[in-house]
């Protein structure tokens, strides 16, 4: 599934970029989309990687993120959910 | 961006309310509120109807964000996808980037600025013209970069990259090119004296 994260400060979301490539996984940098916050952010966009090897990453690198949403596109429209645990 | 929140409104009135900020207008993008599955569905239906592109919906338990901007280009709703893409390229816009950092201020700041950038370019509707890379620039297309994925994806999209020759010889990166064709300072010439908007990076 895609997934972005979110994270509180630019700082964070720069740490998190760096420690998740760390970990061989191919991450993007993006701007947090605006439905999911208004403050003009960085996000982190994870295509088709598996939520549990995403969530063994943040837990082992101790990455200060916010919030996990999955993103699907449909209709030419981007559907944001939040993943709840 | 004006910002509805149809918080506990009761149906039709999100509808309702919607179309009527929608005919004062005086603004191009929208965010919707909304806290039920059912309201959501009809102001999208209803946004499509008029004049917007929905952009993105949130989910965040019963909670619906919806981003839909006001433009008139989505009226025109062409038969083919090609047809689609030709039409949205005639539109793009090209851009000129000078540096590898975006702004002024902190350089680390501002080459994850560009990144961002790039990224939202490769999304949006409307793919760039042209795209012409020169001086500090230019790194962004060799070797080691780390936006030559994003910048393979928007080249995908018909978008044409062009990195300047003199500056990938200055800087002694010629063959560390990994996206783009080399040009020069003919074909940004060129560029300025075309149709499309020209938007300079620096």
């Amino acid at each position: 599934m895609n997934l972005v994260l979110t994270f509180d400060s630019t700082h964070f979301a720069l740490s998190g970029e760096k420690k998740i490539k760390e970990s061989g996984i191919a991450v993007q940098l993006i701007p947090t989309p605006r439905s999911v916050s208004s403050r003009c952010g960085f996000s982190l966009q994870l295509s088709d990687i598996d939520l549990d090897i995403i969530l063994d990453v943040l837990l082992n690198k101790k990455i200060n993120y916010n919030d996990i949403y999955s993103k699907t596109l449909k209709d030419e429209i981007t559907y944001y959910e939040k993943i709840k645990f | 961006m004006k910002k509805l929140n149809f918080k506990d409104l009761p149906c039709p009135q999100p509808v309702i309310q919607t179309k009527k900020a929608l005919s004062e207008g005086g603004f191009s993008s929208l965010e919707i509120i909304v806290d039920n599955e059912p309201a959501k569905e009809n102001v999208l239906r209803f946004l499509k109807s008029s004049k917007c592109k929905v952009e993105e919906v949130l989910q965040d338990n019963n909670l619906y964000t919806i981003i839909a901007s006001v433009s008139d280009v989505s009226e025109k709703k062409s038969d083919s996808n090609i047809a689609e893409d030709e039409e949205n390229r005639a539109l793009g816009k090209c851009y000129v980037i000078g540096t590898e950092s975006m702004g002024v201020g902190d350089d680390k700041l501002g080459s994850k600025l560009m990144s961002a950038f790039f990224y939202t370019l490769s999304e949006y509707d409307i793919a760039p013209k042209d795209i012409f890379f020169l001086n500090g620039g230019i790194k962004h297309c060799i070797e080691g970069s780390e936006n030559i994925e994003i910048l393979s994806k928007i080249s995908n999209r018909g978008t044409e990259i062009t990195a300047c020759g003199t500056c990938l010889d200055f800087y002694g990166v010629t063959d560390k090119l990994k996206i783009g064709k080399i040009g020069n300072l003919y074909d940004l010439v060129s560029m300025y004296n075309g149709k499309s908007d020209i938007i300079n990076i620096a």
